[in-house]
């Protein structure tokens, strides 16, 4: 373990690490802007000597994501109050590389990732590791009470405990579309009711359908089946607006959270809230949203990027892939997730004016991450809990103008500058996937995808 | 919780005036950040593959054809160390 010094931060370089030339004016440019904790990308080189380097994008700070694997790469600097605070050069020199990173985070309070080259290492360092003793050390240090299990991949998947069950207010907006999914037709509303009641194990759940007056009264009479006493069944009767639709459930309840579900969705997950409501044992969490699956099982939505236009992670791909750097196995934080399937307190959601109704059908769950965000939340995305998601049986996804226009009016910085994006990613694609040369596969350079304009 | 119509219009309004000062700040921010990258105030709309990657990929500019010419007849050794270069 080598250490060096770059405008005042000290960077650990491990033995199978060589620091590239550009790398300390890039750290000392990022300590000048006030950074105490920096990390970069880095090449990883095989054995022939024709190959070009792989290349390993970063995204920028995700404390959810360190905890499940060392995603900020073997080097990494910090200011000498920060490894002070951390145990000490000599300490920090001799654990591993996830220990260490997590050790100088927890005391750091300005994390920067830096969007340039700041190691040369081999080809089998290139996916993230993962220390399980090391996070388990550090749930202690930081009060996190969580269980612990190690995914092959590797990844360390973090369980907090939950230490309530407040009340989740599960909100359906519906107009009793009836759809055949998996080959039966159905009322969706109704599956998507009897989903969480029979799938889920968690106990303080109550139900909010929000039905069109036009509902058809068999459709209504299955929704309400479904719910039974649990249920609250309340009329619309006002233009299609599915924001709307959810701020009158959400003024009808005094429930602690309130979980967005689509119509169309049928959960997966027996632990679906538990795992989602324990992200909210971390005060800075605004919105959780699960993976969400197609119907035929593959990846609907792993989270929301702005690439540079909206687009959901790894859509259309097999949900056992492991994605860019085993991302997908990991909870992370995210720009923004689908309101299909949701979770959000009650109170925040009150904050920061609910859903915005001058997005009636798309954008208004991107505006509403957004508008988290500005208030200091963050959002989460997690493997730990999915759920189908048929998209779109309900009605035909339409990009609407003036939609995009209001979105941009208001959040333009955000959509260019994703903190949770990558400015070198190959742009107009659902995969994490360096826009350099020679890094895009037959298959991600096919050309673009059109960007989500549905729900 | 049985609401009233008027109940419920109040409330609507109470997190739409909430939204509408939210959205203010935002829109500022985002005014700001266009003044400083001299965008246009012109409404926005999600930028095309056409027109973003015509910017970015100057490798498709016509000037370039014949370097791409050369490099592209250059031996393999030579031509995998000017991509170690430049990347």
């Amino acid at each position: 373990m080598k250490t060096v010094r770059a405008g005042g931060l000290v960077g650990f370089i491990p033995a199978h690490c060589r620091l590239r030339r550009r790398a300390r004016r890039a750290v000392t440019k990022a300590a000048a802007a006030g950074a105490d904790f920096v990390y970069g990308d880095s090449l990883h080189s095989t054995d022939d000597r024709h190959e070009e380097p792989f290349q390993v994008l970063r995204p920028g700070w995700s404390p959810e994501r360190l905890r499940g694997h060392n995603y900020v790469g073997d080097v990494v600097f910090a200011t000498d109050t920060v490894i002070a605070a951390a145990g000490g050069i000599e300490l920090l020199a001799d654990i591993t590389a996830h220990d260490r990173s997590l050790r100088l985070a927890e005391h750091a309070q300005r994390h920067v990732h830096v969007a340039e080259f700041l190691y040369d290492t081999d080809w089998n360092h290139a996916a993230p590791l993962a220390d399980v003793e090391a996070v388990r050390e550090h749930c202690i240090r930081t009060g996190i009470v969580a269980t612990l299990d190690v995914d092959a991949t590797p990844a360390v998947r973090v369980r907090r405990t939950l230490t309530s069950r407040p009340r989740v207010a599960v909100i359906v907006p519906t107009r009793g579309t009836r759809a055949d999914v998996w080959g039966r037709e159905r009322v969706l509303a109704a599956g998507a009711i009897t989903s969480m009641r029979t799938t889920s194990t968690y106990p303080n759940l109550e139900f909010i359908a929000v039905v069109d007056h036009d509902t058809p009264a068999d459709a209504r009479r299955e929704i309400e089946s479904a719910g039974g006493d649990a249920l609250a069944c309340i009329d619309y009767d006002r233009p299609f607006n599915f924001a709307e639709k959810v701020n009158i459930a959400a003024v009808h309840t005094d429930a602690d959270y309130l979980l967005l579900l689509n119509d169309d969705t049928e959960v997966v997950s027996p632990d679906i809230v538990e795992t989602m409501l324990s992200y909210f044992e971390d005060p800075g969490v605004g919105l959780v949203g699960p993976t969400l699956l197609y119907e035929d099982g593959t990846i609907q939505s792993a989270g929301h990027f702005f690439n540079p236009v909206p687009y959901d992670y790894y859509r259309g791909h097999p949900a056992e892939i492991p994605g860019a750097s085993n991302m997908l196995r990991v909870a992370r934080e995210v720009s923004s997730v689908i309101a299909a399937c949701a979770l959000t307190p009650r109170a925040l959601f009150e904050q920061v004016g609910g859903l915005c109704t001058k997005f009636p059908g798309n954008y208004n769950d991107i505006d509403y991450a957004l508008k988290l965000r500005m208030a200091g939340k963050r959002t989460i995305w997690t493997p730990l809990a999915v759920c189908h998601h048929f998209e779109s049986k309900t009605r035909e996804p339409v990009m609407k103008p003036a939609d995009v226009a209001e979105l941009g009016a208001r959040w333009r910085d955000m959509l260019e500058r994703d903190p949770y994006a990558h400015p070198a990613l190959q742009r107009y694609q659902f995969v994490w996937k360096s826009n350099r040369p020679g890094q895009r596969s037959v298959d991600e350079a096919v050309g673009p995808t059109a960007p989500i304009a549905s729900k | 919780m049985g609401l009233r119509r008027s109940e419920i219009d109040a409330r609507l309004a109470e997190l739409a005036a909430v939204d509408e000062r939210i959205a203010a700040d935002a829109k500022a921010n985002a005014a700001r950040y266009r003044a400083a990258h001299g965008i246009s105030d012109e409404p926005y709309a999600f930028p095309t593959y056409r027109s973003a990657e015509e910017k970015k990929v100057w490798v498709h500019k016509w000037w370039v054809r014949p370097f791409r010419f050369f490099y592209r007849h250059l031996p393999i050794a030579v031509r995998s160390r000017i991509k170690r270069v430049a990347t």
